[in-house]
C-alpha cells in the first residue's frame, strides 16, 4: 500500500472535475455554434432552451423516464439472476456445454434488436414483453463473461479445493463465484449499457408509455427541444445505472488487479 | 520394498497412460513406493518423468490406469492430507488469515477456534503483522509462507509438496527449505516432495527416488545417511558431496 488515501481521493476528484469541464465546454461550443451559424431551433435547439424545457416538462419527463428505468433495471436484474448460473453450466465440461455453446454463439452473433417487432407481435404492449426484451439483450454478455470467469480458475486453485474436499455449492460460493466476479462484472457493465438501449428500442416499436415513446412523439410533433430534453434524461439514467453497477463492483472486488491502488 | 501397516502411502505397480491407441503416452510405468508415518521422501527427475503425476495420484487428484494405491491419513488428533503447489494457490479475495484458516473452515471447525489457530500459524511461518493483508500486497516468498501455514493448519498426517519453492529466488528458497524442515521436525508428519533440485532433496528427505522420463520409472532409491533436521553446514560434508554426485550421475543416465 504505497499510496495514501488522500492522494487517491484527490486524483479521483481531479478526474471528475476534468470530465465535468469537458462536458461544460461542449455545451458552450454548442450554444455558440447555434447562435453564430443561425441554426434553426427545429434542427438543433439552443442548450439554454433545452434546459428550460427540461424544467418546464420535468413532471412528464420524470414519469416517462422512471417507468423506462424501472423496466431496464428489472430486465438487467433478471439477466444477472439467470446469466450467472447459466454461465456456470456453460463452463462445466459436458454435453450440455457443447450444445449450449453453439446455441449461444449463434444467438450472440444474431443482431438481437431485430427481433423487437416479433416480441410485440407475440407479447404485445405490456410491461412483461419490455422486461423480457431487455433481459434478452442483457443476458448474453453476462452469461458469456461468467462462463469465461468460471473456466479461467487455475488448475492449482481447483486442485487445492479438491484436496480440501470443497464441493457442491460451497465450492461455488467460496471459490468459483469470487474468482469469476471480475469477469461477471465486466459482463454486467456491458449489459447495463444495453439495458437502456433495449428499453428505448422496445418503446419505439411496442409501447404507449415511457421515455422512448415520448421521444418518438417529439419526432412526429417536430418538438426538437423536448426531444433533446429526452436525450438528456436518457443519458442521465444510463450513467446512473452504469454508476451503480461500477459502485457495487468497487465494493465487491477490492482485491482485483483493476482496483488495486485506486 | 515391503509395505507395512505403519506406512502412510503405499503405491504398488502404479501405471498411468494418457490418451489411447497410437497416441497413448505412458506417463508412469509400474511405480512402487512407500512413505512411512514420519518420513520425508523426495522424488527427483527430469521434467516429464511423471513425478507430479505420482503426487497427483497420491493426492487423489488423478486415477491411475492400473496398480494399487493406499493412502492412510486418519490418525489421532490429526488427519488428512495437505498439498502445496508450484504456485501459492491463494484466494486473492481473502486475507492471509482467511487463506490460512480455509481448511478448518471447510472442515466445519468453529470460526473463533479456526481464527485463533490461523493467527498462531501465521506467527509460526513468520508473517506476524500481515494477517490482515491481501495476497497481492505480499512478496512471492511471503505468499508461499502463507501457503505453508495453510497446509499445516489442519495438522495433516501427509504433506504433498509439488515443487513448492520452484518460483522463488535462491536465497528465499534456502530460507523456506530451512523453515519447512524445522516445522516438519517439530511434528510427526509424512512428506512427499517433488523437486528438480538435488540439493533440496538431500536437505529435506530421508529417502530419495530418482525417476526417468518416458516412460516414468523409478530407477534408483537412495537413503540419505544424515540426521534431520539438517543444517546449511551439512552441504560441505563429505556425505553430502558424495550423495550429490551420485544422484547427478543417476539423473544423467
Amino acid at each position: 500500500m504505497l499510496h495514501s488515501s488522500s492522494n487517491s481521493l484527490r486524483t479521483r476528484a481531479l478526474k471528475v472535475a476534468s470530465g465535468a469541464a469537458a462536458m461544460i465546454a461542449i455545451v458552450v461550443v454548442w450554444q455558440i455554434c447555434v447562435v453564430a451559424f443561425a441554426i434553426s431551433p427545429g434542427v438543433l435547439p439552443l442548450p439554454s432552451d433545452v434546459l428550460r424545457t427540461l424544467l418546464d416538462q420535468q413532471n412528464f419527463l420524470i414519469t416517462s423516464a422512471s417507468s423506462t428505468a424501472l423496466n431496464a433495471l428489472t430486465g438487467l436484474a433478471l439477466a444477472v439472476a439467470l446469466g450467472i448460473p447459466l454461465g456456470w453450466v456453460l463452463a462445466q465440461p459436458s454435453r450440455i456445454q457443447a450444445a449450449l455453446s453453439t446455441t449461444t454463439l449463434a444467438a450472440q452473433i444474431f443482431p438481437k434488436i431485430a427481433v423487437a417487432p416479433l416480441f410485440v407481435v407475440w407479447l404485445g404492449f405490456g410491461v412483461l414483453p419490455k422486461v423480457l426484451f431487455i433481459f434478452w439483450l442483457g443476458f448474453f454478455p453476462i452469461m458469456i463473461n461468467s462462463a469465461s470467469g468460471f473456466t479461467s480458475i487455475p488448475t492449482d486453485l481447483r486442485d487445492l479445493a479438491t484436496t480440501l474436499k470443497l464441493r457442491g455449492f460451497r465450492r461455488f460460493w467460496k471459490l468459483e463465484l469470487p474468482f469469476a466476479l471480475p469477469y461477471i462484472f465486466t459482463g454486467i457493465k456491458i449489459s447495463a449499457s444495453f439495458a437502456m438501449t433495449a428499453a428505448i428500442v422496445y418503446e419505439f416499436v411496442g409501447s404507449s408509455t415511457g421515455i422512448g415513446y415520448a421521444i418518438l412523439q417529439t419526432q412526429i410533433n417536430l418538438n426538437t427541444r423536448l426531444m433533446f430534453a429526452g436525450f438528456f434524461v436518457v443519458a442521465l439514467i444510463g450513467f446512473a445505472i452504469y454508476g451503480v453497477v461500477a459502485g457495487i463492483e468497487r465494493l465487491a472486488i477490492p482485491w482485483h488487479v483493476s482496483r488495486r491502488g485506486q | 520394498m515391503r509395505a507395512t501397516t505403519d506406512d502412510v502411502v503405499a503405491l504398488r505397480d502404479v501405471s498411468m497412460v494418457f490418451g489411447a491407441g497410437s497416441r497413448a503416452v505412458v506417463a508412469l510405468d509400474r511405480v512402487s513406493l512407500t512413505v512411512g508415518s514420519n518420513e520425508t521422501v523426495a522424488l527427483i527427475g527430469p521434467s516429464g518423468c511423471g513425478k507430479s503425476t505420482t503426487l497427483r495420484i497420491i493426492a487423489g487428484l488423478a486415477r491411475p490406469t492400473s496398480g494399487e494405491v493406499t493412502v492412510r491419513t486418519a490418525g489421532e488428533g490429526q488427519g488428512g492430507l495437505s498439498m502445496m503447489f508450484q504456485t501459492p494457490a491463494l484466494f486473492d479475495w481473502r486475507t492471509v488469515r482467511g487463506n490460512v484458516m480455509l481448511p478448518l473452515e471447510v472442515a466445519g471447525v468453529n470460526r473463533a477456534v479456526a481464527r485463533e489457530e490461523a493467527d498462531r500459524l501465521v506467527k509460526v511461518v513468520g508473517l506476524e503483522g500481515f494477517a490482515d493483508h491481501r495476497p497481492f500486497e505480499l512478496s512471492g516468498g511471503m505468499q508461499q509462507r502463507t501457503a505453508v501455514a495453510r497446509s499445516l493448519i489442519s495438522n495433516p498426517r501427509l504433506l504433498l509438496l509439488d515443487e513448492p519453492f520452484g518460483s522463488l529466488d535462491a536465497i528465499t528458497r534456502d530460507q523456506m527449505c530451512n523453515e519447512l524442515s524445522a516445522i516438519c521436525a517439530s511434528r510427526p508428519i509424512a512428506v512427499v516432495l517433488v523437486t528438480h533440485s538435488i540439493a533440496e532433496a538431500i536437505f529435506l528427505a530421508d529417502r530419495i527416488f530418482v525417476m526417468s522420463a518416458r516412460p516414468g520409472r523409478m530407477i534408483r532409491e537412495v537413503r540419505v545417511p544424515m540426521a534431520r533436521p539438517r543444517s546449511v553446514d551439512d552441504r560441505a560434508s563429505e556425505v553430502w558431496v558424495k550423495l550429490e554426485s551420485e544422484l547427478r550421475a543417476a539423473l544423467v543416465q
